[in-house]
């Protein structure tokens, strides 16, 4: 069993960013503005990224900050990202197609690159400094819970923060979806000062016998799968509790959360 | 990643042949690149790419990308000998890729473009290796640009190490993208001859296609059944950039995290290093950027271990490039012999590396392989000879 924590996280609702942890309360548009605004980025750079990184982006920093990890100094090498997406850069992409057949003109030579699905991710980490692991896996629920099997690996590996999250452009959605959740190395001094949540991934999907409660989830996307796991506060009835997606052509060991 | 991590098995599609041709491609110093025949090119600053042409991509029921992946994993299970459709519950795959199935809608001649991607066209590519080969075990793609097939090894290894999975097999698979074809001309990065990597001429790369898949286990079950090892799996290091989408840092400051981290974690020393299978796209600024990171890493080594650009004879693959790369070292440890870098002929003395120009027997204990993509995205992988 590998664990990390969970300290901060944040989620889109209806296209910005409007809900966050560890703060119970959905924030409102004005928060979702300065939130926004907060970006460590220019309103003229905000207009060179696809909708997609945009929104991770935003997502991510906001995670951050709730966290508590704003204007704290950490090595940018320790930092990562895994970012789960089924069609991030897919606009971009057509875009690049319609140049290339003349419909289209006037399309910045820089945003072609974005036209792959690790864009977010890249954006984010250029943006956050985030000089560590970085990482996009393509699908589903699965895709989600895998990005937290190799997020947790990498702080075995040596990273101490690793930003996790899902965003998806659905072809019938005008704005993207997103979530983003900040896990840390498990460190004493954590649980004192800030609230916090235990995260762990088992190796094996049969290790899994001794959770509470056993949430199993088939055909849903990465972000759904994301929020799943931030929403998940273990009670007193059901302290440990186990996340499972089936679909897609993955076994994945089930997210586990529990109270830190 | 420990030394635990053991190739048994190599698979190969690329526009020089499958493993074999492949490699005796590379010795001899072919390049295999043609005219495109697949979409009309002409309006970009190069109409050649390396194609594949022995996989009939028009009468395939799937994607191409898919039919690559599929004949490479299908020659890395082979060799390998492990018939995984009888014990595949503990056998994943990852796959590493940029575009996945997106070329799929782009007009091609003779076949029908598909009118839009469906939403899960993810599954085109990955869905097909886990039902041809009965695979239980983790199953992903990693679109991670041109650094793909290194991290879907990269963290293959770990899958295994950790035991996750009993086996998996990982590589990267592309096909040539009219759109993308047409990004690297618009943003000056295609040459208007033949790449030339690390050479003073040099002016830009030409694509490729293909698709590499390993077959990973671990070092004990490997020897308990007596499969034959091409090289063990001994560090990994998956960094970004964080400094531009398109160029690279100018000193290569990700790529030096990257081989620093790849070697720490494989406890190797950087002089113990004795071939660098580079990205080396042929690009003026790559090209110049990943020398720097190299000499900062190893610093006067930097001049006397030789390094190789498989670009100038596949062109860029892209997701499969770094997986190819990986390829080219394994075999260069079986055979002892470390293979040219087809296209440089005058070495670039501002990159002021040991670029092989000539075949060259030598005996290859360590190796490390070298990938960087647009984004940022940086990995090395140390590979070791058993």
């Amino acid at each position: 069993v590998t664990a990390a924590v969970l300290t901060g996280a944040a989620w889109t609702v209806s296209g910005g960013i409007a809900g966050g942890w560890p703060q119970s309360s959905i924030l409102g548009k004005e928060d979702n503005a300065e939130q926004q605004s907060a970006l460590p980025i220019g309103t003229k750079g905000l207009r060179t990224l696809i909708v997609e990184a945009r929104t991770f982006l935003a997502c991510a920093a906001a995670a951050r900050s709730r966290a508590g990890l704003d204007g704290v100094t950490r090595d940018p090498t320790e930092i990562g990202i895994v970012c789960a997406t089924a069609n991030a850069g897919l606009s971009a992409f057509r875009e690049q197609l319609e140049i290339s057949s003349g419909e289209t003109r006037h399309v910045p030579a820089t945003r072609g690159p974005q036209s792959g699905f690790n864009a977010p991710a890249a954006q984010a980490a250029i943006y956050l400094n985030a000089q560590g692991p970085n990482v996009t896996l393509v699908g589903g629920a699965t895709a989600a819970a895998e990005a937290f099997w190799i997020g947790i690996a990498e702080l075995e590996l040596g990273a101490a923060v690793m930003i996790i999250g899902a965003v998806d452009c659905a072809p019938a959605q005008s704005e993207p979806r997103a979530a983003a959740l900040v896990l840390e190395r498990i460190e004493p001094r954590l649980r004192s000062t800030r609230p916090t949540r235990r995260i762990s991934i088992h190796r094996r999907t049969e290790q899994l016998q001794h959770a509470d409660l056993q949430h199993v989830w088939a055909d849903v996307d990465a972000c759904s799968f994301v929020r799943k796991v931030i929403d998940t506060l273990p009670g007193s009835e059901h302290r440990t509790v186990a996340i499972t997606c089936i679909g897609g052509a993955s076994e994945v060991p089930p997210v586990v959360v529990e109270p830190s | 990643v420990t030394d635990s991590v053991a190739v048994t098995g190599v698979g190969v599609c690329s526009p020089l042949g499958q493993r074999e041709e492949y490699w005796s491609g590379l010795l001899s110093g072919r390049s295999a690149f043609t005219a495109i025949d697949r979409f009309d090119a002409s309006s970009f600053v190069s109409d050649r790419a390396a194609v594949i042409q022995d996989v009939d991509v028009a009468s395939a029921d799937v994607p191409a990308v898919t039919a690559f992946a599929l004949t490479a994993a299908q020659e890395a299970l082979t060799d390998a000998a492990v018939d995984v459709t009888m014990d595949g519950a503990s056998t994943g795959v990852y796959v590493g890729t940029t575009l996945a199935t997106r070329p799929s809608i782009e007009p091609r001649r003779g076949v029908e473009p598909a009118p839009a991607l469906p939403t899960r066209d993810f599954a085109l590519l990955c869905r097909p290796l886990v039902e041809r080969f009965n695979l239980g075990g983790p199953a992903a793609l990693i679109p991670t640009g041109c650094a793909a097939g290194n991290h879907a090894i990269g963290y293959a290894a770990h899958v295994v190490a950790s035991g996750r999975a009993d086996r998996m097999l990982a590589g990267g698979a592309e096909e040539l993208s009219w759109a993308i074809v047409g990004m690297f001309s618009r943003l000056g990065a295609l040459s208007p001859s033949t790449p030339r990597p690390f050479d003073s001429a040099r002016d830009g790369v030409l694509m490729g296609e293909g698709a590499v898949f390993l077959l990973l286990e671990r070092a004990s079950s490997a020897l308990a059944r007596g499969a034959r090892i091409y090289g063990l799996i001994a560090g990994y290091a998956n960094v970004s950039d964080a400094h531009n989408m398109t160029a690279p840092h100018p000193q290569g400051r990700g790529a030096q995290y990257a081989m620093r981290r790849a070697l720490e974690m494989s406890a190797v020393d950087a002089h113990d290093v004795d071939f660098i299978c580079g990205h080396g796209t042929a690009t003026r600024l790559n090209d110049v950027a990943e020398a720097r990171a190299v000499h900062g890493v190893f610093a006067n080594a930097g001049l006397r271990v030789p390094v190789t650009s498989i670009k100038g004879a596949v062109g860029h693959t892209l997701g499969a490039a770094s997986a190819m790369s990986c390829v080219a070292v394994l075999l260069a440890m079986r055979d002892s012999i470390v293979p040219a870098t087809t296209g440089c002929e005058t070495p670039d003395p501002d990159c002021a590396l040991n670029v092989v120009l000539e075949p060259r027997e030598q005996v290859v204990r360590t190796a490390m392989c070298n990938a960087f993509g647009f984004g940022g995205s940086i990995s090395s992988l140390i590979l070791r000879r058993r």
